[in-house]
């Protein structure tokens, strides 16, 4: 297991390497001009000469990389343009994407996964295809028409001032950026908590009632923070990323219906199947504790293909709630989009590959961790990586 | 199912047959028809625009971006005038009149009706919502296909050299593919399309930069797995035994046995590239052309000065259901074709 894990973290760190130098490369053609271009008008030669020096944008491409590369070995991400660390601009941006992003992925995986099993268990039946064109309508939905749907339906079950309201809402910020990182780590611990206890659950054999955990999923966060003592925090996060969670939580649940149904309808013609059938085991049981458990982790691995995409769904509805700035939404949901577009409006190439590194990380974090969860629950991708 | 498709049956007549297969198993499945159904009525829009707008169409009235056909007037009492300075204020009535004043009754565009001349109606600026509808097709349908066929040459042979040649070329290109795994192509579009040389990115280039880092990635991932299996299979060596070189067992006897995993990685990859197509133009960076994105974009710009019960809902709703229906329909003929080709080892 040690052997497994040393190598599957130093292919990983390759990865990652070839990873940022793709990023760099592309920033440096994509980005035309740097930071101090922006203020080319304003200032002269010299003063831009010496932003540029300052800045270090006076030196050749490969000095930069190999600089940039030595920082990040260092856990430097550089510095932006206007004076922070890359870190500190991150640092503040994160935690807001990650609660809206870890939130909706806790409350749409059993759902979707769920849906899933049903629809993948009976793939011929008519209501399947229904369900299938469903998630994938659900899926490639335009996140903006999603947003304003939501924005409309939600202000109309408010009536009164509707929108004036919720602009009223999404516009003030007063929760810091230390609480929202604490917040995170408690939605972890719980998400974690459940899919522990789930899983252990299934090992005994039993499984928690539907109807008890989807309201648990949903409420349970909201209930741990309030325990601790987050009232008012409770209440802020509600009103400030219901809807951009809702939406996400939408997009995500149709792409896991989709992986999930596939890969049941996969594991549906397994031998063991067949056996169980032979046997006499009753048809649910068969669905539910033979072929949606063989089928969790090929569904989890497929999924990793999507969370990228997923992140880039919840990037777009941040700025489609705050798009035009002053428009019909114009609420500001803070996060890594309102980062990343404002340093690309300023050419502050450093936050922009910082920002696409951070999603590279967070995409690579979860698979290392999907990685080590497959091995030790299934000794054959152990033995079987060592045979290679 | 795939294999079937060529093996052992390098006669036309067999080939045909094995097609035929995968068509009658596809026209089974209720979402890949659904689909091609989908795609079949957006390409006849995408075809439709200019031939309408040449031959019955009045390019002064139907352009998407110039005609204007002002049907009907509205009177509207001025109540405040935009202030300059905050920009806060009756957008519509500066727009009839830049210089009315609070108590000036100002005649303003009312949006047509759905009539047989504008069967759609018209926006608050008179363009004839269909004719947008349609003139935004050719743009995302070109875009579209263009990222296709880039993906799936992409994938396709980076997975063929990979396979055929191995060792360390296989490693490199191996390593390569899994770290642009990570990247978020449809967020790094939108980084290209937003920065300032958009100007020249027409929509082939947009689909064909999508396909080359999607197409390299994950598409070439999945296509890989599928030619190392395919290079071990025993016509292969048959085809060396033979005499053939490198050239043709690649072409003949391995290519053809990666298109279907190909098309269908390219069909799902393409959802991405449209949503991210329709986002830049959605954001007013791609005004250079004319897209479903700036429809909708004008719609939900046009009552930030007024509250959002004043959009323009069926300009909006127009736009936004045809970008979100193409990218479906993509997906699901994607679907279709997997149930077709039954590939068990399909990975998306």
């Amino acid at each position: 297991m040690t052997r497994f894990l040393a190598g599957r973290v130093l292919a990983g760190l390759l990865t990652l390497v070839i990873y940022v130098t793709i990023l760099f490369l592309l920033a440096e053609i994509i980005i035309p001009g740097d930071y101090a271009t922006q203020f080319a008008l304003g200032m002269d030669g010299a003063q831009l000469a010496e932003l540029r020096a300052r800045l270090g944008l006076d030196e050749p491409v490969l000095d930069r990389y190999l600089a940039y590369m030595a920082g990040l070995a260092r856990g430097n991400l550089g510095e932006s343009g206007s004076g922070a660390t890359v870190a500190e601009t991150l640092k503040a941006v994160l935690p807001w994407t990650l609660l809206i992003f870890v939130y909706a992925l806790a409350v749409a995986f059993p759902v979707g996964h769920w849906l899933g099993k049903v629809a993948g268990w009976k793939s011929g039946a008519k209501g399947s295809a229904g369900l299938t064109i469903g998630s994938v309508g659900l899926y490639t939905i335009f996140p903006p028409l999603l947003v304003f749907l939501l924005v409309i339906f939600v202000s109309g079950l408010t009536d009164n001032k509707g929108m004036s309201n919720l602009r009223e809402i999404f516009n003030g910020n007063r929760l810091s950026q230390d609480t929202a990182w604490f917040m995170l780590w408690t939605l972890f611990a719980f998400a974690v908590g459940i899919g522990v206890t789930g899983l252990l659950l299934m090992r005994k054999d039993r499984s928690i009632p539907r109807l008890v955990w989807v309201p648990l999923l949903i409420a349970g966060p909201f209930l741990v923070w309030a325990a601790l003592g987050m009232r008012s925090e409770v209440r802020d996060i509600l009103r400030y990323l219901a809807l951009p969670i809702m939406a996400v939580t939408i997009l995500a649940i149709g792409e896991i219906v989709l992986v999930s149904k596939s890969t049941t309808a996969e594991a549906a013609h397994e031998d063991f199947v067949f056996t169980a059938k032979a046997k006499g085991v009753p048809d649910k049981q068969i669905r539910d504790h033979h072929v949606a458990r063989f089928a969790l982790f090929p569904t989890l691995s497929k999924l990793m293909v999507s969370v990228p995409f997923i992140l880039v769904g919840l990037m777009i509805i941040e700025i489609s709630f705050a798009w035009p700035k002053d428009g019909a939404f114009g609420m500001t949901v803070p996060g890594m989009s309102s980062a990343l577009f404002e340093s690309l409006e300023n050419r502050d190439t450093a936050v922009v590959v910082g920002g696409l590194l951070a999603v590279g990380l967070i995409v690579f974090g979860v698979r290392l961790v999907l990685d080590v969860l497959q091995a030790a629950l299934d000794p054959r991708i152990r033995v079987g990586s060592r045979a290679k | 199912m795939s294999i079937e498709l060529t093996a052992g049956a390098d006669t036309r007549g067999a080939r045909r047959k094995a097609r035929a297969a995968v068509w009658t198993r596809f026209r089974k499945s209720v979402p890949g028809m659904t689909g091609l159904v989908l795609l079949v009525i957006f390409a006849a829009m995408a075809v439709a625009y200019p031939i309408l707008i040449r031959t019955v169409w009045d390019p002064n009235i139907y352009d998407p971006e110039t005609g204007l056909d002002i049907t009907a007037v509205e009177k509207l009492y001025v109540e405040e005038v935009i202030d300059p300075a905050t920009e806060v204020g009756r957008v519509d009535a500066f727009l009839a009149d830049p210089f009315a004043k609070p108590g000036d009754i100002v005649e303003v565009i009312a949006p047509a009706p759905t009539s047989l001349r504008h069967p759609l109606g018209t926006d608050p600026w008179g363009h004839d919502v269909l004719a947008m509808l349609l003139a935004g097709a050719s743009s995302a349908f070109v875009m579209a296909v263009a990222a296709a066929i880039t993906t799936a040459v992409v994938s396709i042979t980076i997975a063929a050299v990979a396979a055929y040649r191995g060792g360390w070329i296989d490693n490199a290109l191996s390593n390569f593919s899994g770290a642009l795994l990570l990247l978020p192509v449809p967020l790094l579009m939108i980084i290209l399309g937003t920065s300032t040389i958009q100007a020249s990115i027409g929509p082939v280039q947009f689909g064909f930069i999508y396909g080359l880092l999607a197409g390299a990635g994950a598409a070439a991932i999945v296509v890989r797995t599928q030619a190392v299996s395919t290079m071990r299979r025993g016509f292969i060596d048959a085809a060396r035994v033979t005499g053939a070189r490198g050239t043709r067992v690649v072409m003949r006897h391995l290519v053809p046995h990666l298109i279907p995993l190909a098309a269908v990685a390219m069909l799902i990859g393409v959802t991405g590239a449209i949503v991210a197509d329709a986002f830049v133009s959605f954001l007013a960076y791609g005004e250079n052309r004319f897209s479903w994105g700036t429809m909708i974009n004008s719609a939900i710009r046009f009552p930030s000065l007024r509250g959002l019960f004043d959009t323009p809902w069926h300009v909006l709703i127009v736009g936004g259901v045809a970008v979100s229906l193409l990218a479906a329909s993509f997906y699901l003929v994607a679907i279709g074709l997997h149930t077709a080709f039954d590939t068990p080892k399909f990975k998306r």
